[in-house]
């Protein structure tokens, strides 16, 4: 998967995984990786920063769990990050729709 | 959770650099252009995730060494989490620059006119066991006016280089406590607006944090030398006469010297 794919649509791909429950960064990583079956492989790194934005514009929010033994931020979607990825599903399934349609290209 | 100490502990329990996550915490400490708090966040994050990450690769069979650098290299570079966490920022890094260069400008002169402060109490120390004349008998030839002025401050002294003596020797300490006083005050009010504004978003500005006690290290030590060396100057010429003036000067400005370099040679020397 080009990287520029993959970051211009990482927010929403955070979001997406988040939905289903709370997590740690490690395992968004993880559950980004099979979900897609090895295509959204991106620098593990890099959520953090993007985990951090969608915090700071309310979509998501996060608290220090160390039930397992070690320090680990848990992340979890906010009502206004529900909202905010049923809205990005919309429009992603508009725009998937018209590429589509366009293109001929079958998904 | 024995595996996740670090393996070897070196002298003054200094964690073993050659760990693959140790060297690259490391190197993402020192790239992270952040808030504190944002700092400390990614950090703490990004070492949970690495050691969660190299924990999988043993599970997997790799040697501990293969395991943490094959997470580390999943992870992207330091380089490029340090990016990714600049946007973030509501300043730019410019403004935490010349915000943290006042800073360093405003603890040396807060630093270096409590030093004036200490200078007026070892001449003041001077003037009662060596002297006034050690102290205020500097070489100046004073106009008549100043002469009167003198000799109407202190009408007992009889002479207009008695006077002066006396007079010398006063502003030595008089004036030097007064700069001491206001350092005291300049310090104090930063020390209360910091601890008024602590917790508060700062930034980690690309200055670094040796630069203010090397400024006054250099600063100190070259006002040292001058004083000093006027000093041995004075007591050429005239002897004991005025040497205080500038020994008091001097003696403080080494020991400020050797205070400010004292954190240089931990951090600098010592590691």
């Amino acid at each position: 998967m080009k990287s520029r794919h993959l970051k211009g649509s990482l927010d929403l791909l955070l979001m997406a995984v988040l939905r289903d429950a709370p997590a740690h960064g490690y395992a968004i990583i993880a559950a980004l990786r099979d979900r897609s079956d090895g295509a959204f492989d991106l620098a593990e790194g890099t959520i953090y920063p993007a985990l951090h934005k969608l915090e700071d514009a309310g979509l998501v929010r996060s608290s220090w769990d160390t039930g397992s033994g070690r320090r680990r931020r848990i992340y979890a979607l906010t009502p206004k990050g529900v909202q905010a990825l049923a809205t990005e599903r919309a429009e992603w399934t508009g725009f998937a729709r018209g590429l589509q349609a366009v293109t001929g290209w079958s998904m | 959770m024995d595996r996740f100490r670090p393996r070897s502990a070196g002298r003054h329990g200094v964690v073993d650099v050659t760990a693959p996550i140790e060297e690259y915490l490391d190197d993402l400490y020192r790239l992270l252009r952040t808030t504190p708090r944002q700092a400390r966040r990614i950090l703490a994050e990004s070492e949970a995730h690495l050691r969660d990450a190299a924990a999988a690769g043993e599970a997997a069979g790799m040697s501990l060494q293969q395991a943490e650098s094959e997470a580390v290299a999943r992870f992207g570079t330091a380089e490029e989490i340090a990016s990714a966490c600049r946007p973030t920022l509501t300043r730019p890094p410019r403004w935490a620059d010349v915000w943290a260069l006042g800073r360093i400008g405003y603890l040396l002169a807060g630093v270096g006119l409590l030093a004036v402060g200490v200078s007026g109490v070892v001449a003041a120390l001077m003037t009662q066991y060596v002297g006034r004349s050690f102290v205020g008998g500097l070489s100046t030839t004073y106009s008549a006016a100043t002469c009167r002025h003198f000799l109407a401050l202190h009408p007992a002294a009889g002479s207009c280089g008695r006077a002066a003596v006396l007079e010398n020797s006063q502003d030595a300490v008089s004036l030097r406590l007064l700069a001491g006083a206001l350092g005291l005050v300049l310090l104090a009010a930063g020390w209360l607006w910091r601890r008024q504004h602590r917790g508060a978003p700062s930034y980690i500005s690309a200055i670094p944090s040796g630069l203010a006690p090397l400024l006054a290290t250099l600063t100190f030590a070259c006002a040292a030398a001058f004083l000093i060396g006027q000093s041995i100057d004075t007591a050429m010429v005239r002897g004991s006469d005025g040497v205080g003036f500038y020994l008091s000067g001097g003696l403080v400005a080494v020991v400020a010297a050797g205070i400010s370099a004292a954190p240089l040679y931990r951090r600098y020397l010592l590691t």
